[in-house]
């Protein structure tokens, strides 16, 4: 009924293609982060309220404008949630201008991936779809888009994908700072020759493009000011795709990079639409939360705004200086609402009070004498008298005890209860959800860490005492990402006012120091990092040029003599080198087997004279899956390499076990991610050890005999063995 | 919004639709269609959206079945609330909805006009009371609220005229009708009258008792046996027919006078992109050479303004769909500079400049309201003071049904604002530096002005021309007295 009808007096362009084709959209409704957690323990992301609304309906309603007719959810984790709230929901009524809402589950997805390729196996795409996930908000006009995605097709087959970003610039307020994508585009096509992802923490600086990008295009624009809103047109290839590549997780980090790297490979080709009116952006994390919500108060977003009654039930009163106030509302005498403010209906203000720059849910009880400053209050909040409020979010039936204090970042979650005087500040996320797994459990103590006047009085039953304060409810979040990277970046992003929130990304960092016990002064990292570049590029050559074992590890020895670097330190230096390396052979199109064995089977021997006992065999796996983890094909990789450092006896079945089980090794979604491949060969080891006891028998000889060989060096390494002691 | 290739959603497309007639009986689709229109603001401008109004209410009331003439009458207001709860900026779907009301009462009473006349003698004493029932609660209202009826200026007149109908009988149906044309015979040819006032003869008696008295529950269920339903829907639709009408032809209406309000050599000053405005002196420039002065409306009206001005190739129109007050077969107009006029493009700031050289200010509207007051394109206000700064005449052209009986309790309210992004590009935002608490940059784009009765000179609908102060009268011929309160 809301099909776009084409028939008006100037639609003569592709009118046949619109009305043959329904346009057909699939919504991530998963975001696979953690980004805002403890928020997202109880709720899916997509449930959760920007101004007021649910996340989700801005993407509903950016469909429904852009004349999509069927629709496919996507859901893993809190689907049945989903579920309820789309069945309850205006967009499954027939005049919601959908014709089909489908909520499909995906419980083992993990990943878009994983996602893509489940929906690839259900066979439901039939023609080019639009890709979204459940937290963008837009309102772009998707036709003329369309338009040229399919006149493209029309040209070209290969044509597959045209990813739409908005214009912006650098630093701009609402694009994600954690991961910053490099398009490289050709103007004149608007194909996108090149990406690449700099993650933030990883201090990353530069990219790497091929050379003859530049043969094949003489002009190129490098863009790092676009956001990206992960809204993608896509052919029905693109699931196959991902099918055949079956590492890919990311479908920016791994799909485009990977096929815009192996161009001559599949030859496929992906487009850019940038996009420069309309507004377009995505919650990607409680930073971008607050941008886009500070957007859609001040009216960025176009029609979207609170004002007009876009989402159902909801209805406010414009007042000068962005300010909408919902029905019902009750406003105590004295009190004074300052600009950029909603307040939903049914919330009361009691007197005195000074609300501004924020956002408050519906039928939330707000006491005398408050003062909300740039917060985000959910619904049915009770704040009592005297509280102060600013900068940090607080969620659904939270009860602030009188004169508590939340500043500066902080987070609490659904139905934590802050007794009275409580303060809670400095990125802290109180959660009621009790710690799930044992290890957390323990980072309770060590919330000492960082909170110095925390004194450790745990009630195990309801409360974290020393945090919500007697009587309260609740208990700190911990992630497993500890909370000074947190501090560091707060001090270099002045930006904003919530930024506590980019965890994902400086996982990779924080991996690297938990592995290694040192190096905790930034001049120290540097210089580990100089040494590190330096192994890497020596043992590179060496591997290219295909050196005699002896000389590279001669090489490599005299390195690490030279700067007293640990056996840690040249374990992942070979790690990377080694894995870099398979990475280019299999560019080359060699298989992964191929690859993997050869390179692994050479090499042995440099191996074992690194590797020194089971905790160095863990520490390598570990390290070299993390490699793995930033490669487009890591999964690939990591699963042959292990299955060949096995194989030629550099790693013992114990290790691999050990590695698996190790937590560190799931430590982060990128890593989690790496690892899945390899568990087909987990399995197969467990079965074949419950099977053939012989093989353990064998393995030991190997050890053995490695040791011989491992004496021709044998001076060097006993030199060092002091320092890492206890490795034989 | 000018059709684009690929035919947005907007007037055009919900008329398609409706044409279309797919599911005839599911007139709630065409409802939530034209909600989803509304809110999106596909549909803006209060031309579009009276003429969409019109078109929706006539499936609606075609398709409705009814026993008696108050579940009609409560079914048109149920749709019209939601209607107007979409987008309470837009008044003119309360205005279409309204007049819709009145039509259907009027027919009711047309028909059961016989069994009235008891009724008919007491309303007299009761008014009385009542207005000043109604004028006490008026008060209490927040915000937007309706005037109950007239100002200080109205209290006397209507009072007088009751008594005169009373006595009369039939013959006229209100004062107002005498006033405004005087002795003009050709009213009834030319003009389509109001819906309360000539498009039936025989209602009268009981009609001006409904303009005047305010006894609201007597009205809602009026006594006496429900009228032959049957026949009236036809009587209905063609009422709704006469407005649609109405509605294609009012700026040719309100054109017709242009030559009693300009004359040779004047200078006029206008703003905006205003189509009225722009027949309004088309049709002067017929007869007449003048200068027209054009204030371009940055930044959310200048595009369409300049295309005005310059005449856009109509095959290529202009990619703003904005304040454009057009339907899109009027992208043909000829411009002023064809037509023969001189015409000066200036930007708002240099108004008051220009205003000491300026004979007279021709302002179109976005609505007007029941005090006198309107609002139009941002900019408008700046005009109004600097021409009472000169004393320079502001003459209004408006079509009747951008009047509506709303009073502007709280005005800032009225006053839109739109997209920042039009003023600085989004873009920019990052360089801005957005700053903590108080020291954000904010950037507040008002699409509208609320211009205040007493800057207003004259206004000239497809009436004719009327004095601010004197509104209260048209509104109260326009919509029955008991329909303006539509959601209590």
């Amino acid at each position: 009924m809301s099909k776009k009808p084409g028939v008006g007096s100037g639609g003569k362009k592709g009118n046949d293609d619109d009305q043959d084709v329904t346009l057909q959209a699939v919504v991530l409704a998963d975001s696979f982060q953690n980004r805002f957690r403890p928020l997202t323990l109880e709720k899916p992301r997509c449930l959760l309220p920007l101004a007021n609304v649910r996340l989700i309906e801005y993407t509903f309603e950016f469909l429904a404008t852009a004349g999509v007719e069927d629709v496919y959810v996507f859901c893993s984790a809190h689907a049945d949630q989903i579920d309820e709230y789309i069945k309850n929901s205006k967009w499954t009524s027939p005049h919601s201008g959908f014709k089909k809402l489908r909520v499909i589950f995906s419980p083992n997805s993990s990943s878009v991936g994983d996602a893509m390729r489940d929906l690839d196996a259900k066979q439901l795409i039939t023609s080019d779809f639009l890709l979204v996930s459940g937290d963008v908000v837009s309102t772009l006009e998707l036709h003329p888009i369309l338009q040229q995605h399919r006149q493209r097709r029309q040209a070209d087959k290969n044509a597959i994908m045209t990813m739409i970003l908005r214009q912006a610039s650098i630093n701009h307020r609402t694009k994600c700072q954690a991961e910053l994508g490099v398009f490289c585009i050709d103007p004149k096509t608007d194909r996108c020759v090149y990406y690449e992802e700099m993650v933030r923490h990883d201090r990353k600086k530069q990219i790497s493009m091929p050379p003859e990008l530049f043969k094949r295009h003489p002009q190129i624009e490098i863009r790092g000011d676009l956001i990206d809103c992960s809204i993608d047109i896509c052919s029905p290839d693109v699931p196959a795709l991902f099918t055949e590549n079956f590492d890919y997780q990311h479908i920016r980090r791994h799909f485009v990079h990977g096929i815009l790297q192996d161009y001559e490979l599949y030859g496929k080709t992906i487009h850019c639409h940038v996009a420069k009116d309309n507004y377009a952006a995505r919650v990607r994390s409680l930073r971008t939360y607050d941008a886009v919500s500070k957007d859609i108060i001040q009216k960025w977003s176009k029609h979207i705004n609170p004002e007009n009654a876009v989402f159902s039930g909801q209805k406010y009163q414009y007042q000068r200086g962005n300010i909408y106030k919902g029905d019902n509302v009750v406003l105590g005498r004295d009190c004074v609402v300052k600009p950029r403010t909603i307040i939903g209906g049914g919330t009361s203000i009691g007197e005195g009070s000074v609300v501004g720059g924020s956002v408050i849910g519906r039928d939330c009880n707000i006491g005398k004498n408050v003062v909300i400053e740039g917060a985000y209050i959910w619904d049915s909040v009770v704040v009592e008298d005297g509280c102060v409020v600013r900068n940090s979010i607080i969620a659904d039936k939270a009860v602030l005890g009188i004169g508590s204090t939340v500043e500066d970042t902080a987070v609490v979650s659904y139905g934590v209860r802050l007794a009275l005087g409580t303060t809670v500040t400095g990125h802290r996320r109180l959660t009621a959800r009790k710690r799930l797994r044992p290890s957390e459990h323990d980072g309770d103590g060590s919330g000492e860490e960082y909170e110095e006047d925390t004194s450790q009085e745990e009630d195990e039953d309801t409360a974290d005492e020393a945090v919500v304060g007697s009587g309260g409810k609740g208990f700190l979040y911990l992630d497993s990402e500890s909370e000074d990277e947190d501090f560091v970046k707060l001090q270099d992003s002045s930006m904003s006012t919530l930024t506590s929130d980019e965890e994902s990304a400086p996982i990779k960092q924080k991996r690297r120091r938990a592995s290694g016990s040192f190096a905790t002064s930034a001049s120290e990292e540097s210089e580990e990092d100089a040494w590190h570049k330096e192994a890497v590029i020596s043992l590179r050559t060496a591997l290219e040029k295909n050196h005699p074992v002896e000389v590279a590890s001669l090489e490599l020895n005299s390195l690490r003599m030279a700067s007293d670097a640990s056996w840690h330190q040249v374990r992942r230096a070979t790690a990377t080198a080694f894995v870099a390396r398979i990475d280019d052979l299999m560019e080359q199109r060699q298989t992964a087997t191929v690859a993997c064995g050869q390179l692994w089977g050479r090499w042995g021997p440099l191996l074992n004279r690194m590797i020194h006992g089971l905790e160095d065999q863990v520490d390598f796996l570990l390290l070299v899956q993390k490699e793995c983890s930033i490669k487009g094909r890591g999964g690939t990789i990591l699963l042959h390499s292990v299955q060949k450092l096995y194989d030629i006896d550099v790693i013992e079945e114990e290790a691999v076990n050990c590695w698996w089980q190790d937590e560190r090794s799931v430590n982060g979604d990128d890593l989690v991610n790496v690892r899945r491949p390899t568990n087909a060969f987990i399995t197969w080891l467990a079965e074949a050890a419950s099977e053939d006891e012989d093989e353990d028998e064998n393995e030991d000889e190997d050890v053995d005999e490695d040791e011989d060989v491992d004496e021709d060096e044998d001076e060097d390494e006993d030199e060092d063995e002091d320092g890492e002691g206890e490795d034989e | 919004m000018g059709p684009k290739s690929t035919a947005p959603p907007g007037l055009t497309s919900f008329l398609n639709i409706l044409n279309k007639n797919e599911n005839k009986h599911d007139t709630n689709a065409y409802i939530e269609l034209f909600i989803s229109l509304l809110s999106r603001r596909q549909i803006r401008n209060s031309r579009s959206v009276a003429i969409a109004t019109a078109e929706l209410l006539l499936r609606v009331i075609s398709v409705y079945k009814w026993q008696d003439l108050n579940q009609l009458i409560a079914h048109i207001k149920e749709v019209g609330n939601r209607l107007m709860a979409a987008q309470p900026r837009e008044m003119a779907v309360g205005n279409i909805v309204r007049r819709v009301l009145g039509l259907i009462r009027e027919e009711y009473e047309g028909d059961s006009k016989a069994g009235n006349i008891s009724v008919y003698s007491d309303s007299g004493l009761d008014s009385i009371t009542g207005r000043k029932r109604g004028e006490s609660t008026s008060v209490l209202f927040s915000n937007l609220q309706p005037v109950l009826d007239g100002g200080e200026a109205g209290l006397l007149k209507p009072q007088v005229t009751r008594t005169t109908f009373a006595h009369q009988g039939g013959q006229f149906t209100s004062m107002f009708s005498l006033l405004s044309h005087p002795g003009s015979p050709e009213q009834n040819g030319t003009s389509t009258p109001p819906p309360t006032s000539h498009s039936s003869v025989p209602p009268t008696p009981t009609q001006s008792i409904t303009t005047t008295a305010t006894t609201i529950t007597t009205e809602k269920s009026p006594p006496g046996p429900p009228g032959p339903t049957r026949d009236m829907k036809p009587g209905i639709i063609e009422g709704l027919q006469e407005i649609l009408d109405e509605l294609l032809t009012v700026d040719d209406q309100i054109a017709s006078y242009s030559l009693d309000h300009i004359h040779s050599n004047e200078i006029i000053l206008t703003h905006g992109s205003s189509l009225t405005v722009q027949k309004f002196l088309l049709k002067a420039a017929s007869k007449r050479t003048f200068t027209v002065i054009v204030a371009e409306g940055f930044p959310n009206d200048h595009e369409a303004t300049h295309a005005r001005v310059m005449g856009f190739d109509p095959t290529n129109p202009i990619d703003d769909d904005d304040i454009l007050d057009e339907v899109p077969q009027e992208q043909f107009q000829k411009t002023l500079a064809q037509a023969g006029i001189s015409v000066i493009l200036i930007p708002d700031a240099a108004v008051y400049a220009i205003m000491s050289r300026v004979n007279k200010v021709i302002l179109g509207t976005h609505a007007v309201l029941a005090n006198g007051g309107l609002l139009a394109v941002a900019g408008a206000r700046t005009i109004a003071k600097a021409a009472r700064d000169h004393s320079t005449p502001v003459v209004v052209v408006s079509g009747v049904y951008k009047l509506s009986p709303m009073y502007p309790y709280d005005w800032e309210a009225l006053v839109e604002i739109g997209d920042p992004g039009k003023v600085v590009s989004w873009e920019a935002l990052g360089e801005i530096g957005e700053g903590v608490g108080e020291k954000v940059v904010s950037v507040l784009n008002p699409i509208f002005d609320y211009v205040p009765a007493e800057l207003v000179d004259l206004y000239v609908t497809n009436l004719g021309g009327h004095a601010p102060s004197f509104l209260y009268r048209v509104v109260g011929d326009h919509y029955r007295h008991e329909d303006i309160n539509l959601g209590v």
